[in-house]
């Protein structure tokens, strides 16, 4: 990975560090609808802006110039401010020759793939292993539980931070376009459902508990319990039915607080009956 | 603990994961797990904490904020029930229970904030237009204290006056309908994962959930193993997909290679 940034002088990795640690406030300070996050965006680049335009009346035009509303998710959109930094340096050399209205229009173009790649990545991936691991521990009560969720999806998330930093400034636009076509995004988000779905398969195991207490009489013999029954087709079969049903309604468009009051109030009833 | 101490002690925890979380780069803090772990000790039972965090944990698996768009707001439901857990004797399950409509409410709470977000947007415009970078800074930071000081005084009064009251309604409650509240508790988590099954599933990777929930059931597996199985079947796959695309990819060129040729030849 180093080699890729051997280019850098200094003066550059000093900016792209800075801009590093500044992106980690950049959802702090939302603006409302029209500009979302893009105070927090433009406060992440300000060390790129400062170095580049030192003459106050070109920073402005730069800063209201990114105002337009911001969101990535958070551990991807650094390539977003890499690649800003890079283009306002373009800017910044060659004054007046073009329109630089183009630079918030390629981050804002940027926003639907790079949040799809992110998302699939940090929030399907990393953060179902963080939470398989770290609930299987501490629904013992063990303190491992929360240390190792933050440990498992923190270091992947800082890492991806960081080096996006860097490759927006020195890749540029095209890269994500490349990765598009080539079909790697694809190929990516599909291996990363694979491990995210086996991660909720397992906490669907270990954490839905529905079972029955039912018995059915049997004449001239001991009742036979109706959990047994199940258990002998499939261990777990009521709570994968459960899961399977909840998903299958999700995927109709019901409204997940709709499904919570209903599983309240169905499980309330179930218990109170003497069902489960 | 006086019930001052209790609602003081349980706002820090809100206010520290919650605020802090955003302040941090999202850096999961704000998730049940943790803000349990963290009321937990700032109340003086941090098992407990921990525990009822990772029930919620599962719950609220797939309410994650993406882009703004939340379906419960899980930090405030698990600041209440652990707090309420610790300090009004509730059970285990009474507590997950209870997370639910805390949930609900303080969700909607949130749209409000969401709302109020936007007083702030003229005051950045001019700070811009004037290119002040510290001014940013100091702006970004302040609205960013401001919300989370606004929603910790709520969390505040409601766990203040909340502590006698939830005592005397749990002492009310009959035995079935206790019952029915451990079913529902149990329940309750198939909800988090139709959530994250929503978002990953398609046509060709539904049967690794099914993988993943056998591994568990017949052979007792816990998560970190079934994290390397799945690891590895996604390289081995990702590794086979990747020489389809190359050999794709290599077709094609040796296709408009030949065509070129083609065309020097009769050129």
């Amino acid at each position: 990975m180093s080699k890729m940034f051997d280019n850098l002088s200094p003066e550059d990795r000093k900016m792209l560090n800075r801009i590093y640690w500044r992106s980690f406030m950049v959802f702090a300070g939302p603006a409302g609808t029209a500009y979302g996050q893009s105070p927090g965006f433009t406060n992440s680049i300000m060390p790129a802006l400062e170095r580049y335009y030192p003459e106050k009346e070109k920073r402005a035009e730069a800063m209201v110039r990114h105002m337009p509303r911001y969101n990535i998710t958070q551990n991807v959109g650094t390539f977003a401010m890499g690649l800003a930094a890079a283009m306002e340096k373009q800017n910044a050399e060659h004054y007046g020759e073009y329109d630089p209205s183009g630079i918030p229009a390629i981050r804002t173009s940027l926003m639907g793939p790079m949040s799809g790649i992110g998302d699939a990545i940090y929030w399907g991936i990393v953060r179902c292993i963080a939470a398989g691991v770290g609930i299987g521990f501490a629904a013992n009560g063990s303190i491992l539980g929360p240390i190792l969720f933050l440990l498992i999806y923190n270091i992947p998330g800082m890492l991806g931070r960081y080096y996006l930093t860097y490759l927006g400034f020195s890749m540029g636009e095209n890269f994500i376009k490349e990765a598009y076509e080539s079909g790697m995004i694809t190929l990516l988000t599909k291996c990363a459902g694979i491990i995210g779905l086996m991660m909720v398969g397992y906490m669907a195991a270990s954490n839905v508990t529905f079972s029955t207490i039912l018995m059915i009489p049997v004449t001239n013999a001991e009742p036979v319990s109706l959990q047994a029954q199940f258990d002998s087709i499939l261990l777990g079969l009521l709570p994968l039915s459960l899961t399977l049903l909840c998903y299958y309604l999700m995927k109709k468009n019901w409204n997940p607080n709709k499904l919570l009051v209903l599983l309240m109030v169905v499980g309330m009833l179930l218990g109170a009956l003497g069902i489960c | 603990m006086s019930n001052l101490m209790i609602a003081i002690m349980a706002t820090l925890a809100y206010f520290l994961t919650y605020g802090g979380n955003w302040l941090f780069g999202q850096c999961m803090i704000e998730r049940p797990i943790v803000v349990g772990m963290v009321t937990g000790l700032f109340l003086g039972d941090m098992k407990t904490g921990i525990t009822i965090g990772a029930a919620l944990e599962a719950i609220y698996m797939g309410a994650v904020n993406i882009g703004g768009a939340t379906s419960a707001e899980p930090v405030s439901a698990t600041v209440m029930s652990v707090t309420f857990a610790i300090t009004a004797g509730l059970s285990f399950e009474q507590a997950v229970t209870l997370a639910v409509p805390v949930g609900l409410i303080f969700n909607s709470l949130g749209k409000i904030f969401i709302l109020v977000s936007n007083f702030f947007a003229p005051a950045y415009l001019k700070i811009c237009e004037r290119g002040d970078g510290k001014a940013l800074t100091r702006l970004i930071l302040a609205a960013w204290f401001t919300m989370y000081a606004i929603r910790s005084v709520i969390i505040f009064c409601c766990i203040y006056m909340g502590v006698d009251a939830v005592q005397l309604f749990i002492a009310a409650i009959p035995e079935r309908i206790m019952n029915g509240l451990n079913v529902s508790a149990g329940m309750l988590a198939a909800i988090g994962m139709a959530m994250l099954m929503k978002m990953l599933i398609s046509k060709e990777n539904i049967v690794f959930f099914f993988l993943g929930f056998v591994l568990y059931t017949y052979l007792n597996l816990p998560a970190i193993p079934i994290a390397i199985i799945a690891i590895v079947l996604a390289v081995v796959i990702g590794v086979i997909d990747k020489s389809i695309l190359d050999t794709k990819a290599l077709a094609v060129k040796g296709g408009a290679a030949g065509v070129s040729e083609e065309e020097e030849f009769f050129g």
